[in-house]
C-alpha cells in the first residue's frame, strides 16, 4: 500500500498537466467558438474534390 | 457552367442561390432567381469558379444552418473609415512582420459554404495571410499587410458576395467573452479538483480507515489540500455575490434581497469548515467531495447561462461599433467626436456616418436613418434639417452645426441608458431570488432549533448533525433549477429567431396584464399601399413622374403602383402639408401642370366640380381610416385611397392576448381616427386605441400604467418606441425594428410577423413551468434531506450520493423541456 504515497501525487501531477492544458486552450480562445470548427472539417476535403473536378472538365 | 444535379434538386419556383420562392414576374426567364442580388452573387461565384463548391457545401450543411441574431444594415460609408489610420490604431493589433490583425463583424454568414468562401480570402486577395470566421457569432479575424492590401479592398470583396463588414468596438476580445473564458476556466478547474477529491473519497468510504489509518489520514489531508482551491477559487463567485446580498439586506432591513448564493455559501463554508476541523483533529466526518462537486455543478450551470445569454447581447455591441469616434472640422482637421461643442461646425463627407446630432447648414444629401428608424430607404435632408448621430450621409458632402455630441446625442443617451445596470433592475424579483431570502432564513431558523434540540438530547453529536443539516440543505439543485431551464429555453428560442437579452423576460412575461402595441410597422406592415382609386386613371404615369422625386411614404406607394418607367417632370415644388406640384410632358409638345396631395388643395387646380361618386369614395375611405390623396390637372382628377395594411398575424396576437385576459392597447403617432379604425378591425374597444401619441407620451403611458400597479409589455419597432420599450417591464422589438429599438428592448425577434411574439409569450409560460417544476423538485429534495439530517440519518456518503442525483434530475428536466418546439420554422 505504501506505493500509494508515490502513485497518488503522480496521478495528481498528471491531472495538473491536464488542467494546465485546459487553461491554455481556453485562454487561446479554442472554446470561444465550438460550432465553426465542426463545419471547417468539411472544407479541406471539399477543396481537393473541387480541384479534381475542375481538372476533369 | 451548369449544375445538372441542382436543376433536378430544386423545383423551378425556388431561387437557385438562396432557395426562396421566385416571384411570378421573374419565373420562366432562364435560371430562377428571387431577386437581382441573388442573380449577381450567383454570377460572381460562377465567374470566379467558386460556385460548385459553394453550393455543394451549402446543401451539405443545410440542416445545420442557423438563424442569425439581428443584423444591422450595411453602411456604405464604412470604407473610408476602414482605411483611416485611426481605425487601424483602434481596431487592429500589430503582429510580427508588418502584419495587422483586425476583428470585424460579418453580416450574412449562415453555413459551411459561407465559412469556405470567406476563408478563401488569403487565396483570392493579395496581402491577406489569414482569415478566420466564427460562424455562430459572425466574427471575422483577418491578418493582412497594410502595404499590400487595403481593409476596404477586403470589405469590398466580401460585400460582392453579400457579406457586410462592421467594425467591432473591441479590437481584441469582447469583454463578455473574457468573462466567459474566466468562468469556463473556473469551472474546469473546479471539476478537475472535484474529480480527484471524489477518487480519494472512494477510498475513504470503502473502509480505508480500518485497514490503514496512516493512509486514511493522508488521504484526508490531501482532500483538504485539493478542496482549498476548489472552495476559495471556484466558490469565490458565490461568496462575493452572497456577501453583497447580505450587506444589501442589512442596509435595507429586509430578507428579500438575500440571494440564492447566500444559503449556497453557508453550506459550502460550513461543510468545508467542519471538514477542515475533522481533518486537523482526526475526529469526525469530512464533506470535501460533496462540497467540491456542488461548486463544480453550480459553476457549470452559471456558465451555460452566460453562454446562452451572449447571442442576443451581441447586438448592443454592434450598435456601439457603428458610432464614429472621429469627426472632421470645417477646415478638414480631425477631432474626437466627444470633444465637439455646441455650434461647432463639422464636415461630413458622402458615405460617412454622421458623428453628432445637429442641423444641416450647408449642402443637401440623402441620409439613411435605418439605425434609428428601421427605414432602409434614404431620405433627402437639406438646409435647416435635423440630422442624428449614427445615421449615414449617402450622396454628398454636408456641413453640420453641432447640437450635441457623444453621450448627449439621441443614440448616445439610449446607449448609456442600456449600459446603466440600475435602469435595468426588474420590478419583479425573480422567482428563485424570492425563494432565496425565505429559504436562507428558514434553514437558519431550523438549524438553530435543531441545535437546541440535539444539545438537550445528545450534546456531543450536535455539531455533527448541524453540519449534516446545513450541507444537505445547501440548494445545489435549487441553484441550478432556474439558470439551466432558462439557458435551454433561451437557446431554443434563439434558434427560432427569438432573442432574449435577460432571463427576467421569461418571468416578467408571465406577470404582464397590459400589452401596448405600436401601430405603424408593428401591427401594420409599416408600408403605405394604394387600396383604391376613382377618376381618370390615365393620370397615373403623370403622378409617378412627380412623385418619383419624393421619399414620402405616400409618394413611394403611388410610384410603386404606377411604375417608375416614366420621364421625370420639371419645375417640381413641395408644398408642406399640402403635397407636390409640377409640370409633365404628357405627349411630346403637350406640357401640363399637375398637383398631387390633399384633395381640397389639389382640386383647386381643377376647373370643374368634383363628382358625387368621387365625393362618396372620399368620405368612405376617410371613415375607414384611410388616407385620401388626389391628383389633379386643369380638366382631370384622380383620387387614391391609401392604407397601411394590417399584418395577418396581428389579429392572432391580439386574440391570444385577450384570451389570457391581458388588456391590449394600440398606440400610434398617427391621428386618432386612423388608429381607432385599425383597432376596431382588430377587435379593440375604442378606449384602448390611442392616436397622436408622441414618443414621450408613449413612455408616460407606460409609466402611468405601471404606477396603477399594472405590469406592462411594449411591442414596437421604431426609434419613437425606444423610450417606451425601455420603460416597460418587457420591451419587445419586432423583426423589422431599427437597431436602436432592438438595443432598448429586452427581447427581439428576427422572424417576420407577430407570430414570434405570440410564441414568445406562450413559450415563456412553458419555460416558467419548467422552472417551477425544477424548483419544486429541488425544494422537495432539500426538505427531505433536511428532515433526514435532523433525525441523524445523513452521513457524508449519503450526501455524496443524494446531491448529484438531485442535480441530475434537474438537468434532465431542463433539457427535456418542450418549449419553443411546437412547429418547424425554416429560415
Amino acid at each position: 500500500m505504501n506505493v500509494l504515497y508515490f502513485l497518488v501525487p503522480l496521478a495528481l501531477l498528471l491531472a495538473g498537466v491536464g488542467v494546465a492544458a485546459f487553461i491554455w486552450s481556453v485562454r487561446t480562445g479554442q472554446f470561444d467558438d465550438v460550432d465553426t470548427p465542426g463545419v471547417r472539417v468539411l472544407l479541406e476535403d471539399e477543396l481537393e474534390e473541387s480541384s479534381n473536378q475542375t481538372g476533369r472538365e | 457552367m451548369s449544375f445538372p444535379f441542382r436543376d433536378i434538386a430544386i423545383s423551378p419556383e425556388e431561387c437557385l442561390h438562396c432557395g426562396l420562392p421566385v416571384p411570378a414576374d421573374r419565373q420562366g426567364k432562364g435560371k430562377p432567381f428571387c431577386c437581382n442580388g441573388c442573380a449577381s452573387v450567383h454570377a460572381i461565384l460562377n465567374e470566379s469558379g467558386l460556385d460548385e463548391t459553394f453550393y455543394r457545401l451549402r446543401d451539405a450543411s443545410d440542416r445545420k444552418s442557423m438563424r442569425r441574431a439581428a443584423t444591422i444594415n450595411h453602411q456604405t460609408g464604412l470604407l473610408d473609415e476602414l482605411d483611416s489610420d485611426v481605425f487601424l490604431e483602434n481596431h487592429s493589433t500589430r503582429l510580427d512582420g508588418g502584419i495587422y490583425r483586425t476583428h470585424l463583424y460579418l453580416d450574412g454568414v449562415h453555413c459551411a459554404a459561407c465559412v469556405w468562401l470567406v476563408e478563401r480570402l488569403p487565396q483570392e486577395l493579395d496581402g491577406v495571410s489569414r482569415a478566420h470566421l466564427n460562424l455562430p457569432r459572425a466574427r471575422l479575424t483577418v491578418d493582412w499587410t497594410p502595404g499590400r492590401q487595403k481593409l476596404s479592398g477586403i470589405a469590398t470583396w466580401l460585400a460582392s458576395f453579400g457579406y457586410a463588414v462592421q467594425p467591432r468596438v473591441d479590437g481584441e476580445e469582447a469583454p463578455e467573452s473574457r468573462e466567459e473564458r474566466k468562468l469556463l476556466i473556473r469551472m474546469g478547474v473546479a471539476w478537475a479538483l472535484a474529480g480527484n477529491i471524489m477518487l480519494l473519497a472512494f477510498a475513504l468510504y470503502s473502509g480505508l480507515g480500518d485497514q490503514n489509518p496512516d493512509l486514511y489520514h493522508a488521504a484526508r489531508v490531501l482532500s483538504l489540500i485539493l478542496a482549498i482551491p476548489s472552495v476559495f477559487y471556484g466558490g469565490w463567485v458565490f461568496f462575493s455575490k452572497a456577501w453583497h446580498s447580505i450587506r444589501l439586506s442589512y442596509r435595507m432591513r429586509t430578507i428579500r434581497h438575500l440571494h440564492m448564493d447566500t444559503p449556497i455559501s453557508v453550506g459550502i463554508l460550513v461543510g468545508f469548515g467542519a471538514s477542515l476541523l475533522a481533518t486537523v483533529t482526526g475526529k469526525g466526518d469530512v464533506w470535501f467531495d460533496s462540497v467540491a462537486v456542488l461548486i463544480a455543478a453550480l459553476l457549470s450551470a452559471r456558465w451555460l447561462q452566460l453562454r446562452a445569454r451572449r447571442m442576443a447581447g451581441d447586438s448592443t455591441e454592434r450598435l456601439l461599433a457603428l458610432l464614429p469616434t472621429m469627426a472632421r472640422l470645417r477646415d478638414g482637421s480631425s477631432v474626437r467626436a466627444d470633444d465637439l461643442r455646441q455650434n461647432d461646425e463639422i464636415r461630413v463627407m458622402a458615405g460617412e456616418l454622421i458623428p453628432v446630432d445637429g442641423m444641416v447648414i450647408e449642402g443637401s444629401s440623402l441620409i439613411n436613418s435605418s439605425i434609428l428608424s428601421g427605414e432602409s430607404i434614404p431620405q433627402r435632408h437639406g438646409l435647416g434639417d435635423q440630422v442624428h448621430a449614427g445615421t449615414t450621409n449617402e450622396t454628398s458632402s454636408l456641413i453640420v452645426q453641432v447640437h450635441s455630441a457623444g453621450h448627449a446625442t439621441r443614440i448616445g443617451q439610449l446607449l448609456s441608458l442600456v449600459g446603466d445596470p440600475g435602469a435595468n433592475s426588474p420590478r419583479i424579483l425573480s422567482l428563485a431570488d424570492r425563494i432565496g431570502g425565505l429559504f436562507t432564513v428558514t434553514v437558519l431558523f431550523i438549524a438553530i432549533l435543531a441545535a437546541i434540540a440535539w444539545s438537550m438530547i445528545r450534546p456531543e453529536d450536535t455539531i455533527m448533525h448541524l453540519v449534516a443539516f446545513l450541507v444537505i440543505t445547501c440548494p445545489c439543485a435549487l441553484g441550478m433549477a432556474t439558470p439551466l431551464a432558462l439557458a435551454v429555453g433561451t437557446g431554443r428560442a434563439a434558434r427560432r429567431g427569438i432573442f432574449l437579452k435577460s432571463e427576467s423576460v421569461v418571468d416578467n412575461l408571465n406577470h404582464i396584464d397590459t400589452v401596448i402595441l405600436d401601430k405603424t410597422g408593428t401591427v401594420t406592415e409599416g408600408l403605405m399601399s394604394v387600396s383604391g382609386m376613382i377618376g381618370d386613371e390615365n393620370l397615373l404615369p403623370l403622378v409617378a413622374a412627380i412623385e418619383k422625386e419624393s421619399n414620402h411614404p405616400i409618394a413611394r406607394a403611388l410610384v410603386r403602383l404606377a411604375g417608375d418607367q416614366v420621364s421625370p417632370g420639371h419645375d417640381i415644388s413641395h408644398h408642406a402639408g399640402d403635397g407636390m406640384s409640377g409640370w409633365v410632358d404628357e405627349h411630346p409638345g403637350c406640357t401640363i401642370e399637375i398637383r398631387i396631395g390633399r384633395p381640397s388643395w389639389a382640386s383647386l387646380l381643377l376647373n370643374k366640380p368634383v363628382l358625387d361618386d368621387q365625393q362618396s369614395f372620399m368620405a368612405e375611405a376617410v371613415s375607414r381610416g384611410e388616407t385620401v390623396v388626389a391628383a389633379a390637372t386643369r380638366d382631370r382628377i384622380l383620387f387614391f385611397s391609401l392604407t397601411d395594411p394590417i399584418r395577418a398575424s396581428s389579429a392572432s396576437l391580439i386574440r391570444s392576448l385577450q384570451e389570457r385576459n391581458i388588456r391590449v392597447l394600440l398606440c400610434s403617432g398617427d391621428d386618432v381616427l386612423t388608429t381607432r379604425q385599425v383597432g376596431s378591425v382588430l377587435g379593440l374597444p375604442s378606449a384602448d386605441t390611442l392616436g397622436r401619441y408622441a414618443p414621450e407620451d408613449k413612455r408616460t403611458l407606460v409609466t402611468s400604467l405601471q404606477q396603477e400597479g399594472r405590469v406592462v409589455a411594449m411591442v414596437g419597432d421604431g426609434v419613437n418606441d425606444t423610450a417606451a420599450l425601455k420603460a416597460a417591464d418587457v420591451g419587445i422589438a419586432v423583426e423589422s425594428a431599427s437597431a436602436a429599438s432592438r438595443v432598448a428592448a429586452d427581447a427581439y425577434t428576427t422572424r417576420p410577423g407577430l407570430q414570434a411574439v405570440v410564441e414568445l409569450i406562450q413559450e415563456s409560460r412553458g419555460v416558467l413551468r419548467v422552472i417551477r417544476r425544477n424548483l419544486g423538485f429541488s425544494l422537495f429534495y432539500n426538505v427531505a434531506g433536511g428532515l433526514a439530517a435532523l433525525i441523524g440519518l445523513v452521513t457524508p456518503l449519503f450526501a455524496a450520493v443524494a446531491m448529484p442525483i438531485s442535480s441530475f434530475v434537474v438537468v434532465l428536466s431542463s433539457i427535456k423541456q418542450g418549449t419553443f418546439t411546437n412547429s418547424e420554422v425554416r429560415q
